[in-house]
């Protein structure tokens, strides 16, 4: 993260005792989240998809968070529409991991909402489920705060969809989207939406026209090439900015032990070093 | 992070094998098994014996180098391989060589040998007919040897037939010549005996001739002898004069061309300036002129001077006049000179010539004074010269004839009485292989091994050419020009790794249960390996009738073609003992006189 005035740091700590530095930055309100949402203690997350943060899996969802916070320093956008172009690329797995990445500074406020109704998987990857659902949410059946979960010790709100796949229809109407997603923006100060497909279905592109931007997750030695550029087409025609790409399952193709004496800090460097 | 990623690295071919290395492994450990499985259960093991015929020339001996040729030993032999190879051939010497090593073939056994045995028996012959080389290969080393042994000794035996069979054709073909000259000389003398008969001049006629050969004094002739041995030197003195005129016409020829080469000499200005002598004086006289001409362009005639120039002018001007006359009739007459001479000799050689004509003309004359009275002779006279030169001409024949089957004799007499011993082909015996022609495994094993990484290789590429998903964020940026921003490692490979470790760490009896495993494998495949693995034979020797290889004598090699005593006789041939070598040699003939003049 970029290091700003230390005097302004300290002018802030002075005018609002209690707000940490970086929660000013980020613009977070401070009401505390407790108080508003459903609020359990901790997830019972799903252990196929979490990472153990002290390994280098973790320390690359690390790294994808210092680039993500880093539209939001310059730009100010800090909703992500997560997709991929087919399915099965792990964008779930990428979602969950990546608002712990974000919630392990405590004074941020994070928020992961499950917008793919086809296949949802964020209630299933973190084992919890909200009084409402998204889509009574967005229908305007129902209040956000109600869909909401809060973990303390995560630290991060989970939003989940009730309905079962395939009773919901058309319910990303621009208007409702908008509505929603300025209701969460002024909640928290990273929103992370997990979505559908991009070519499969149009959900990403909605939400992608009335966000900051969509981030493509792309499946190592799965995906085809042809897929990803498909995708980055539908978006641009769709209105969307690609933000970015993010690799996800990449194998390591040197023998593991060697791999484990030599490669395990950041086995990627030996790739990439400076010629 | 991804920095610097655009050029292909060395790393990036490994990575290519090692991101499919189940595969890679796969194809390699797959080929390296279909070489272990050719090498070890496919390829079948054989025994080959070999030996070598050795057709030396070191013992000719005495004899002359036509008797025994190697040309003749590689014809023999290429036609006693083709008849041998033949499958009832093969299949008695297979035969009889399993009866006589005790070993059991089966039917099916024997007719894969026969019919594979002009295959498995190699012959290679020596271009100068001095060694052929022989190799026999079969699943067993006993009857491997047992077999080339009898083929070595079925072919020197044939060749032996043959080359008698070829020596008797030779002496009877000469035989049968002789018969018929015999009878031809019979028949000349016959001839020469009735015209003795019939006239009793002829006797005197044919002692004139036997005189006539023998160059007696004509004195004391009688005259008809006379007669004919005058005619004889007139027509022998003609003949000579005839050479001389010829000579004497080409002499008279040759000094006619070369007075036509000696041209008449006509004196001429430029030969006498030739004579330095004069070459000079004229040579002065134009310096004088040139000086006098300069002398009056700057003065008078009357300067001492001129009138002194003009003196030597007029001295040398009488000088030039006189020399020129003078020398011209001297080159002139010595020019001529050799023409004179050759004429003279054109002259006295015709006139040698006229008389030489003359002179022929008379002999000429003489001769058909002869000739008349020898025509007046009787006829007889020339009819017993041609008779008597007829028959010398057959005797002499025939004597060569004689001579021809005497060496034919005496050839074949050593031939058949040193058969194998002396010149003949020989051969060590057969010995029984000891070594295997085991397939050769290590090379096939590495073979199989390099072809396994080859193929490894190329399959491992093939997948990855067809591959056209996405390998890294390299792919990514190069593809959709979009930033990249995180690379997540696939985290089931990270932990399966970390537990693999720790599973290891925690239970080390299993890692030796595995090594333990992996060594008795080990030494399963190595033991099988050595088991398999070809060695020496111990040594092992053929029974005592197969193990000569060649034939000493004709009987033998006849009865080893079984054939019948009247042929044998034949061959072996009471002949030679007919013609001896003693009186052959004393027959020999010289120009011997007819039975009808040693009378």
């Amino acid at each position: 993260m970029a290091t700003f005035d230390v005097a302004f740091d300290q002018a802030v700590a002075k005018a609002a005792p209690g707000v940490s530095p970086s929660q000013q930055r980020m613009g977070a309100i401070t009401t505390p989240l407790e108080e508003v949402l459903h609020t359990v203690e901790k997830f019972d997350f799903d252990a196929t998809r979490l990472v153990v943060a002290a390994s280098i899996v973790g320390e690359q969802y690390r790294t994808l968070k210092t680039n993500l916070s880093r539209f939001k320093e310059m730009e100010g956008v800090g909703t992500f529409v997560f997709s991929s172009s087919v399915k099965e690329e792990g964008k779930t797995t990428v979602v969950v991991n990546a608002a712990r990445a974000f919630a392990r500074d405590r004074g941020v406020k994070v928020a992961v909402v499950d917008c793919d109704f086809k296949r949802p998987g964020i209630s299933a990857a973190c084992r919890v489920q909200g009084k409402a659902g998204i889509e009574e949410v967005l229908a305007n059946l129902a209040p956000l705060v109600d869909c909401g979960v809060y973990s303390k010790r995560d630290n991060f709100a989970v939003f989940t969809i009730k309905a079962r796949p395939g009773e919901t229809t058309e319910l990303l109407s621009p208007a409702a989207v908008e509505r929603v997603i300025m209701e969460l923006e002024s909640l928290f100060d990273v929103v992370l939406i997990d979505t559908s497909p991009v070519l499969s279905t149009a959900e990403p592109l909605v939400l992608g026209a009335h966000t900051g931007g969509v981030v493509l997750v792309v499946k190592a030695n799965s995906t085809q090439r042809e897929s990803v550029l498909y995708a980055q087409g539908r978006l641009e025609q769709a209105g969307c900015r690609l933000l970015g790409l993010v690799l996800n399952a990449r194998p390591s193709y040197v023998p593991r032990f060697w791999w484990l004496r030599k490669y395990d800090y950041f086995q990627d460097e030996y790739r990439y070093k400076a010629k | 992070m991804a920095a610097n990623g655009n050029s292909t690295d060395f790393r990036d071919y490994v990575r290519v094998i090692f991101a499919r290395g189940w595969w890679f492994g796969l194809v390699t450990l797959g080929t390296l098994g279909l070489a272990f499985f050719y090498s070890f259960y496919v390829s079948t093991a054989g025994y080959t014996a070999r030996n070598e015929i050795t057709v030396s020339d070191r013992n000719y001996g005495s004899l002359p180098k036509d008797i025994v040729r190697g040309s003749d030993w590689i014809r023999r032999t290429t036609r006693a391989e083709l008849d041998l190879k033949r499958s009832v051939n093969a299949r008695s010497i297979i035969t009889e060589a399993a009866g006589a090593t005790g070993k059991k073939l089966s039917e099916a056994d024997a007719a894969s040998m026969v019919d594979s045995f002009s295959d498995d028996l190699k012959v290679v012959q020596s271009k100068e007919g001095s060694f052929i080389k022989l190799s026999y290969s079969a699943a067993d080393r006993k009857l491997a040897a047992a077999v080339l042994s009898l083929f070595i000794k079925r072919m020197i035996a044939s060749c032996v037939i043959m080359q008698v069979q070829e020596l008797n054709a030779e002496v009877e073909t000469l035989l049968s010549l002789k018969e018929r000259l015999s009878d031809e000389v019979a028949a000349a003398e016959k001839k020469l005996d009735e015209m003795k008969t019939v006239a009793p001049e002829l006797r005197l006629t044919a002692t004139t001739m036997a005189l006539l050969r023998s160059g007696k004094d004509i004195a004391t002739m009688p005259s008809t002898e006379q007669a004919v041995a005058v005619f004889l030197e007139l027509q022998r003195d003609i003949i000579m004069l005839d050479g001389e005129i010829a000579d004497t016409g080409e002499q008279i020829e040759t000094t006619k061309r070369e007075i036509a080469a000696e041209p008449e000499v006509v004196p001429t200005r430029r030969k006498v300036e030739a004579i330095p002598a004069v070459a000079e004086a004229v040579k002065k006289r134009d310096a004088l002129r040139l000086r006098m001409a300069q002398l009056l362009a700057n003065s008078t005639a009357e300067h001492p001077l001129v009138k002194q120039t003009q003196a030597e002018l007029k001295s040398l001007d009488a000088f030039l006049s006189t020399a020129a006359t003078q020398s011209t009739v001297e080159v002139v007459l010595e020019a001529n000179q050799k023409r004179g001479g050759l004429q003279e000799k054109a002259a006295a050689l015709t006139s040698n010539l006229a008389g030489l004509q003359q002179r022929r003309a008379k002999m000429v004359e003489s001769a058909e004074k002869w000739r008349e009275k020898l025509n007046a002779m009787p006829a007889d006279l020339r009819i017993v010269r041609d008779a008597t030169l007829d028959y010398e001409k057959k005797t002499n024949n025939l004597s060569l004839v004689t001579d021809k089957l005497v060496q034919a004799q005496i050839k074949r007499s050593l031939e058949i009485d040193q058969v194998g011993t002396y010149y003949g082909p020989t051969c060590d015996p057969t010995e029984v292989p000891e070594k295997s022609d085991r397939p050769k495994h290590a090379l096939h094993l590495v073979f199989g091994f390099i072809l396994g990484i080859v193929a490894g290789v190329f399959v491992v590429y093939a997948m990855e050419f067809t591959d056209h998903s996405v390998k890294d964020q390299r792919d990514l940026r190069l593809y959709t020009k979009a930033a990249v921003l995180g690379v997540v490692s696939d985290y089931n490979q990270l932990k399966a790794v970390v537990t693999m470790t720790s599973t290891a760490r925690a239970a080390p009896a299993k890692k030796y249960l595995l090594a333990a495993v992996l060594v008795v494998l080990a030494a399963l495949l190595a033991w099988s390996v050595w088991e398999k693995w070809p060695r020496n034979q111990p040594k092992e020797t053929l029974p005592a009738a197969l193990s000569a290889s060649t034939v000493s004598t004709i009987e033998e090699a006849m009865k080893m073609y079984s054939t019948p005593a009247a042929d044998l006789e034949k061959y072996m041939g009471a002949e030679p003992a007919e013609v001896s070598l003693t009186p052959a040699v004393e027959s020999a003939p010289e120009e011997q006189p007819g039975p009808a003049l040693s009378e």
